[in-house]
């Protein structure tokens, strides 16, 4: 004990451990209240970390070129030693982690995390997810089977229909004139390098502002307004071992379901490994229906909903704005929002209903979004469309006429 | 304690869907335990098969340790010559030679059952028939127009096409069926739907050979876990128990 006691003096003389534990931990307080809606944070920086960890594995054995990358996927997956179990991690940990992210936002979206002081953590945690998009649209390339090449081929089409200098600009992205290997090799080297550091500083920056204003609750209340002589919150506990067991808790909860996907279903029925990704990429054949990962459905069904074309723009133009809208509006939910309550508990009728209609249209976006154009879901993703943008554009008007219902001065279980 | 109860269910329940499976007739779900299944399946496509499709991914080393067939016996008697217990599968057709001669390459079969799925092959292998407008004599139901012979006609016999008209039928996109011909085959239709299966179940192996040791180990796994989370789930209610 002596040794070790010594050992963090010498240590702590040299770099402040004791006052980052305290601070972060066992003096940092949180809430009591919070329900099983927090968890998904701890298990999205998780997930994070199991694709950094199988990533590095992955990239051991990987050949990043367009000869190579498919039958080194199947040499991972047959000849290294436990090599399908780091993929199926990756490529199951790329789904779990946007099952987790948008129910992530979804809580931030129900108690009102966006709201004063919380601003900054919002807009950082919704950059940190428009990287993560990127970057698994990159990784997406990556197998080099016929959906993969074009998916991408489809989405690095879009900067194409950019009026002027869109067609440059399409070639620039792709380093050629349609996806090549060209293409493979730079979108492999932002995708093991660049936007992992970017990811992990962003990390840093989400985490260190929300530990700075502390986590709001489900009920919207500031615990701080309370506080005992020492200026402990009456009503929060210190995240160490609280939180810590709860956390512990919820991520064994999460592997089992994790592990179960992994081992014993790892293509996800065609939804995490499609069935047109088992054959090479093949240029010279164009797949019948091209379709995105299910976990950008909601959003490529958005892009292909906007058929007409608008001020002498392209439809394709107008349907990628949309797209980008759809993401870009997120980020502003928290000037939108005019509510004098933060928690949906509190907020009217009509707050709930606008949110039931966003929840509603992003599942049926979805589900259009794999399945082949047709005229009914053309007509039923515009629909979608539509309720997906209410919610956000008219938000500062129903969110400041709707009645209230008075907020509780103290948090309760 | 109910979270502890559904996730024990929940373990029980899928350990239930793995083990279900076996050879049902009308769709087929492939069963690794079956390793006599799988060894025929490999004399099928040794026999049949492997001169034109390549299973590239797979290795022969593999295969013997996967399907129970001792080194020796698989060298001598399934090896070919210019190949070594570790090379790749490769078929003695050269793809130029393919491309002349049927006017395609022959695809790879490592990932067939993955890229389409066990089922589909199991039909397919049965779903041809004769058509005289076809240079080789035979067309597929599930692939119109397809480049490959029917190479198992003899196992078979000869199957004809037989289409029916009404509108009921024809809605459903389901109104053609093969019916025995005059040529008998060397089987019966019952044997001849073994072969089927037992290729096709073959397949399903080699898109996917982790799956035995993926699914052994799986389970060791999820028990461990579940494990942890009563633990977990205790520890968490002992600390919680003060919070009011």
């Amino acid at each position: 004990m002596g040794f070790f006691s010594g050992l963090l003096d010498w240590l702590d003389e040299r770099f402040p451990i004791k006052a980052f534990y305290k601070k972060h931990f066992s003096e940092y307080y949180v809430p009591k209240n919070l329900n099983a809606m927090y968890v998904f944070g701890v298990l999205a920086m998780l997930l994070l970390f199991n694709q950094l960890i199988t990533g590095i594995w992955l990239a051991m054995s990987y050949t990043p070129t367009a000869a190579g990358a498919f039958a080194s996927i199947q040499y991972i997956m047959r000849d290294v030693p436990y090599g399908w179990l780091i993929r199926y991690m990756h490529t199951t940990g790329a789904s779990a982690l946007f099952i987790v992210l948008y129910i992530h936002v979804l809580r931030g979206l129900l108690y009102g995390s966006y709201q004063r002081p919380r601003e900054l953590v919002w807009l950082l945690g919704m950059t940190l997810y428009f990287i993560i998009m990127i970057e698994a649209f990159m990784g997406y390339l990556l197998p080099w089977g016929q959906m993969s090449y074009w998916g991408a081929q489809v989405i690095t089409s879009l900067f194409g229909s950019i009026p002027v200098i869109g067609k440059g600009l399409e070639v620039w992205v792709r380093g050629d004139y349609l996806v090549s290997g060209v293409t493979l090799g730079r979108f492999y080297a932002l995708h093991i390098i660049a936007f992992p550091i970017l990811m992990g500083l962003l990390v840093y920056l989400h985490l260190s502002t929300l530990r700075h204003v502390g986590s709001n609750n489900p009920q919207g209340i500031d615990i701080k307004k309370h506080v005992n002589k020492k200026g402990v919150p009456l009503d929060g506990v210190p995240f160490s071992p609280y939180f810590i067991t709860k956390d512990i808790l919820a991520i064994a909860v999460f592997l089992f379901l994790f592990c179960t996907v992994i081992f014993f279903f790892p293509d996800g029925f065609g939804f995490i490994l499609e069935k047109a990704n088992f054959e090479p990429a093949n240029p010279l054949i164009t797949p019948m229906h091209i379709e995105a990962a299910w976990y950008f459905s909601p959003f490529y069904a958005m892009l292909r909903a906007i058929t007409f074309s608008l001020f002498g723009l392209d439809a394709k133009f107008l349907g990628m704005v949309v797209m980008l809208s759809s993401v870009l509006i997120v980020f502003f939910v928290p000037w939108l929002d005019k509510s004098p309550v933060r928690s949906i508990r509190y907020k009217g009728y009509l707050s709930k209903c606008f949110l039931c209609v966003f929840v509603v249209s992003f599942l049926v976006l979805a589900v259009m979004g794999s399945l082949p154009v047709g005229k009914t879901t053309t007509w039923i993703s515009q629909l979608a469309t539509l309720g997906y943008f209410s919610y956000f554009l008219l938000m500062p008007w129903y969110s400041r006429v709707e009645a209230t219902k008075p907020v509780p001065e103290r948090v309760s279980l | 304690m109910r979270r502890v109860i559904l996730i024990t269910l929940f373990s029980c329940f899928f350990s239930i869907v793995v083990v279900a499976g076996g050879s049902d007739q009308r769709v087929m779900t492939p069963d690794f335990s079956d390793q006599a299944s799988l060894q025929r399946g490999l004399k099928i496509y040794s026999n049949y098969c492997s001169g034109c499709h390549q299973l590239s991914y797979m290795r022969y080393k593999e295969i013997s340790i996967d399907l129970g067939i001792p080194n020796a016996l698989f060298e001598e008697n399934l090896l070919p010559k210019y190949a070594r217990m570790d090379s790749q599968i490769t078929a003695t057709m050269a793809s130029v030679d393919a491309k002349r001669w049927f006017g395609a390459k022959a695809p790879d079969l490592t990932l067939e059952a993955k890229r389409r799925s066990p089922n589909w092959i199991y039909h397919y292998l049965q779903g041809f028939y004769q058509d005289k407008s076809r240079p080789l004599g035979v067309n597929n139901l599930l692939l119109e127009n397809v480049a490959m012979p029917n190479v198992l006609e003899h196992l078979q016999g000869q199957r004809l096409l037989q289409c029916q008209q009404d509108e009921k039928s024809l809605k459903s996109g389901h109104n053609c069926r093969t019916v025995a011909g005059k040529i008998k085959g060397t089987v019966s239709e019952q044997e001849f739907k073994q072969i089927a299966y037992d290729t096709a179940n073959f397949l399903a192996y080699t898109a996917d050979p982790s799956r035995f040791q993926r699914e052994s180990l799986g389970l060791k796994v999820l028990l461990f876990i579940a494990l942890f989370c009563v633990f977990a789930y205790l520890l968490k209610k002992e600390f919680w128990r003060d919070v009011r």
